[in-house]
Protein backbone atom coordinates (compact mmCIF):
# COMPACT_ATOMS: atom_id res chain seq x y z
CA UNK A 1 0.00 0.00 0.00
CA UNK A 2 1.23 3.43 -1.01
CA UNK A 3 2.30 5.42 2.00
CA UNK A 4 -0.40 8.54 2.25
CA UNK A 5 1.09 11.70 1.70
CA UNK A 6 -0.94 13.45 4.20
CA UNK A 7 0.32 11.47 6.84
CA UNK A 8 -1.77 9.89 9.66
CA UNK A 9 -5.21 12.22 10.20
CA UNK A 10 -7.98 11.98 12.35
CA UNK A 11 -11.07 14.29 12.39
CA UNK A 12 -13.38 14.50 14.99
CA UNK A 13 -16.84 15.91 14.61
CA UNK A 14 -19.55 17.61 17.79
CA UNK A 15 -22.36 19.87 17.73
CA UNK A 16 -21.31 23.27 18.14
CA UNK A 17 -21.57 24.32 21.72
CA UNK A 18 -19.39 21.47 22.62
CA UNK A 19 -18.23 22.02 25.78
CA UNK A 20 -14.46 20.04 24.95
CA UNK A 21 -12.64 18.39 22.43
CA UNK A 22 -12.85 14.49 23.18
CA UNK A 23 -12.54 11.27 21.59
CA UNK A 24 -11.15 7.58 22.62
CA UNK A 25 -7.47 6.49 22.72
CA UNK A 26 -5.70 3.42 23.77
CA UNK A 27 -3.32 2.75 26.21
CA UNK A 28 -1.29 0.18 27.45
CA UNK A 29 1.77 -0.28 30.12
CA UNK A 30 4.93 0.81 27.53
CA UNK A 31 6.53 -1.99 30.03
CA UNK A 32 4.64 -4.92 29.06
CA UNK A 33 2.55 -3.49 26.31
CA UNK A 34 1.04 -6.89 25.23
CA UNK A 35 -0.80 -7.26 28.32
CA UNK A 36 -3.54 -4.99 28.77
CA UNK A 37 -4.39 -2.55 25.76
CA UNK A 38 -7.17 -0.63 27.14
CA UNK A 39 -9.57 2.27 25.35
CA UNK A 40 -10.16 5.52 27.26
CA UNK A 41 -11.85 8.96 27.07
CA UNK A 42 -9.04 11.61 26.56
CA UNK A 43 -9.76 15.32 26.42
CA UNK A 44 -7.12 17.32 23.95
CA UNK A 45 -5.91 20.01 26.22
CA UNK A 46 -3.72 22.90 24.88
CA UNK A 47 -3.47 24.48 28.47
CA UNK A 48 -1.87 21.31 30.04
CA UNK A 49 2.12 21.10 29.45
CA UNK A 50 1.43 17.34 30.04
CA UNK A 51 -0.28 14.35 29.22
CA UNK A 52 -1.99 12.90 31.89
CA UNK A 53 -4.38 9.98 33.32
CA UNK A 54 -6.86 9.26 35.83
CA UNK A 55 -6.08 6.93 38.71
CA UNK A 56 -8.92 4.61 37.23
CA UNK A 57 -6.08 4.03 34.03
CA UNK A 58 -3.45 3.20 36.36
CA UNK A 59 -5.64 0.76 38.20
CA UNK A 60 -7.63 -0.93 35.52
CA UNK A 61 -3.58 -1.32 33.33
CA UNK A 62 -2.22 -2.44 36.58
CA UNK A 63 0.79 0.50 36.39
CA UNK A 64 3.52 0.55 38.54
CA UNK A 65 4.92 3.72 38.89
CA UNK A 66 8.31 4.72 37.89
CA UNK A 67 8.74 8.02 39.18
CA UNK A 68 7.66 11.50 40.68
CA UNK A 69 6.62 14.81 38.84
CA UNK A 70 5.38 18.12 40.60
CA UNK A 71 1.48 18.88 39.46
CA UNK A 72 1.14 22.98 39.33
CA UNK A 73 -2.75 22.96 39.23
CA UNK A 74 -5.17 26.35 39.32
CA UNK A 75 -6.04 25.20 42.60
CA UNK A 76 -2.53 24.00 44.04
CA UNK A 77 0.62 22.28 43.45
CA UNK A 78 1.04 18.52 44.40
CA UNK A 79 3.89 15.99 43.85
CA UNK A 80 2.47 12.94 42.47
CA UNK A 81 3.64 9.73 40.58
CA UNK A 82 4.23 9.05 36.91
CA UNK A 83 4.06 5.88 34.94
CA UNK A 84 5.37 5.13 31.70
CA UNK A 85 2.41 3.92 28.91
CA UNK A 86 2.01 3.60 25.01
CA UNK A 87 -0.52 5.43 23.80
CA UNK A 88 -2.58 4.88 20.37
CA UNK A 89 -4.39 7.74 18.73
CA UNK A 90 -7.47 7.53 16.72
CA UNK A 91 -5.10 7.70 13.49
CA UNK A 92 -3.35 4.71 14.62
CA UNK A 93 -0.21 6.39 15.74
CA UNK A 94 1.60 5.64 18.54
CA UNK A 95 3.33 7.28 21.05
CA UNK A 96 5.26 5.34 22.93
CA UNK A 97 7.08 5.08 26.53
CA UNK A 98 5.36 8.23 27.20
CA UNK A 99 5.66 9.36 30.51
CA UNK A 100 2.38 10.56 32.09
CA UNK A 101 1.56 12.11 35.98
CA UNK A 102 -1.22 10.52 37.63
CA UNK A 103 -4.04 12.88 38.42
CA UNK A 104 -6.55 12.42 41.21
CA UNK A 105 -9.22 13.30 39.34
CA UNK A 106 -10.29 15.12 35.67
CA UNK A 107 -13.44 16.59 35.27
CA UNK A 108 -16.23 15.94 32.56
CA UNK A 109 -15.57 12.48 32.97
CA UNK A 110 -12.45 11.92 31.39
CA UNK A 111 -9.77 9.29 31.92
CA UNK A 112 -6.95 10.94 30.04
CA UNK A 113 -5.39 14.50 29.39
CA UNK A 114 -3.59 15.22 26.13
CA UNK A 115 -1.36 17.61 26.82
CA UNK A 116 1.32 19.72 24.68
CA UNK A 117 3.74 16.82 24.68
CA UNK A 118 1.37 15.14 22.34
CA UNK A 119 -0.60 17.94 20.75
CA UNK A 120 2.80 19.89 19.58
CA UNK A 121 3.86 17.07 18.13
CA UNK A 122 1.41 17.75 14.50
CA UNK A 123 -0.90 19.58 13.17
CA UNK A 124 -3.83 20.63 15.63
CA UNK A 125 -6.61 21.93 14.28
CA UNK A 126 -10.51 23.06 15.63
CA UNK A 127 -12.89 24.75 13.51
CA UNK A 128 -16.70 25.24 14.15
CA UNK A 129 -18.58 25.93 10.58
CA UNK A 130 -22.39 25.07 9.83
CA UNK A 131 -23.65 24.12 13.25
CA UNK A 132 -20.44 21.30 13.43
CA UNK A 133 -17.09 21.86 15.64
CA UNK A 134 -14.28 19.72 14.78
CA UNK A 135 -10.53 19.13 15.53
CA UNK A 136 -8.44 17.16 13.42
CA UNK A 137 -5.20 16.22 14.65
CA UNK A 138 -2.15 15.51 11.56
CA UNK A 139 0.98 13.32 12.50
CA UNK A 140 3.32 14.14 11.38
CA UNK A 141 2.48 17.00 9.85
CA UNK A 142 3.61 17.77 6.86
CA UNK A 143 2.77 21.37 5.99
CA UNK A 144 1.99 24.49 8.22
CA UNK A 145 -1.74 25.66 8.45
CA UNK A 146 -2.34 29.99 8.73
CA UNK A 147 -5.67 30.37 8.12
CA UNK A 148 -4.49 33.89 6.86
CA UNK A 149 -2.62 31.86 3.78
CA UNK A 150 -4.93 31.52 1.18
CA UNK A 151 -6.15 27.69 0.44
CA UNK A 152 -4.71 25.40 -2.81
CA UNK B 1 6.17 8.76 52.83
CA UNK B 2 5.68 6.88 50.11
CA UNK B 3 9.08 4.98 48.74
CA UNK B 4 9.44 6.92 45.38
CA UNK B 5 8.30 10.21 47.18
CA UNK B 6 11.56 9.88 49.53
CA UNK B 7 13.20 8.85 46.56
CA UNK B 8 12.61 12.31 44.44
CA UNK B 9 12.89 14.26 47.42
CA UNK B 10 16.18 12.71 47.57
CA UNK B 11 17.14 13.90 43.94
CA UNK B 12 15.76 17.28 44.69
CA UNK B 13 18.06 17.78 47.23
CA UNK B 14 20.74 16.34 45.59
CA UNK B 15 20.07 17.30 42.63
CA UNK B 16 23.25 20.04 42.17
CA UNK B 17 25.70 17.41 42.98
CA UNK B 18 24.39 14.81 40.41
CA UNK B 19 23.79 17.41 37.90
CA UNK B 20 27.51 17.95 38.13
CA UNK B 21 28.22 14.52 37.51
CA UNK B 22 25.29 13.14 35.07
CA UNK B 23 24.01 15.89 33.34
CA UNK B 24 21.55 13.90 31.01
CA UNK B 25 21.66 10.70 32.33
CA UNK B 26 19.19 8.64 33.53
CA UNK B 27 19.21 7.94 37.44
CA UNK B 28 17.83 5.05 39.20
CA UNK B 29 17.21 5.64 42.84
CA UNK B 30 16.60 3.53 45.95
CA UNK B 31 16.96 4.07 49.46
CA UNK B 32 18.17 7.41 48.89
CA UNK B 33 21.25 6.21 46.90
CA UNK B 34 21.97 6.37 43.59
CA UNK B 35 21.82 2.71 42.11
CA UNK B 36 23.06 3.42 38.95
CA UNK B 37 23.07 5.19 35.79
CA UNK B 38 21.76 4.86 32.13
CA UNK B 39 21.27 6.13 28.45
CA UNK B 40 17.49 6.29 28.48
CA UNK B 41 13.97 5.81 31.01
CA UNK B 42 13.72 2.45 29.40
CA UNK B 43 17.07 0.79 29.54
CA UNK B 44 17.00 2.00 33.48
CA UNK B 45 13.78 0.21 33.90
CA UNK B 46 14.38 -2.84 32.20
CA UNK B 47 17.85 -3.33 33.49
CA UNK B 48 16.94 -2.89 37.59
CA UNK B 49 13.42 -4.80 37.23
CA UNK B 50 15.83 -7.78 36.74
CA UNK B 51 16.61 -7.17 40.48
CA UNK B 52 14.34 -4.67 41.90
CA UNK B 53 10.89 -4.89 41.99
CA UNK B 54 8.84 -2.13 39.83
CA UNK B 55 7.82 0.40 41.96
CA UNK B 56 10.27 0.64 44.59
CA UNK B 57 12.81 2.43 42.22
CA UNK B 58 12.92 6.26 41.24
CA UNK B 59 13.66 6.31 37.55
CA UNK B 60 14.99 10.28 36.62
CA UNK B 61 16.72 12.38 33.76
CA UNK B 62 19.24 14.46 35.18
CA UNK B 63 18.80 17.92 34.46
CA UNK B 64 19.43 21.20 35.96
CA UNK B 65 16.22 22.61 33.85
CA UNK B 66 13.70 23.31 37.04
CA UNK B 67 10.86 22.27 34.21
CA UNK B 68 11.77 18.86 33.60
CA UNK B 69 10.25 17.72 37.30
CA UNK B 70 7.06 19.04 37.08
CA UNK B 71 3.82 19.34 35.00
CA UNK B 72 1.66 22.91 34.30
CA UNK B 73 -2.25 22.62 34.22
CA UNK B 74 -3.86 25.57 33.18
CA UNK B 75 -7.31 24.41 33.15
CA UNK B 76 -9.55 21.65 34.19
CA UNK B 77 -7.26 19.22 36.53
CA UNK B 78 -7.47 19.34 39.82
CA UNK B 79 -4.35 17.77 41.56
Amino acid sequence: MPANPMGHIFTTYSHVGVRDLRNKVRVSSAIDPEDNERVFTAIWDTGATHTSISCRVSEELGLRPTGRMEMRGVNRTKEVNTYKVNLVLPNNVRIEELTVPEVSKLGSAADLLIGMNVISLGNFVVSSHQGITSFSFQCPSNRRIDLLLPVN
Amino acid sequence: MSSLKREFQWYLQNRDALVAQHEGKVLVIKNEALLGTFENEMEAIKKTMSEHELGTFLVQVCSSDPHSTSATFHSRVWV
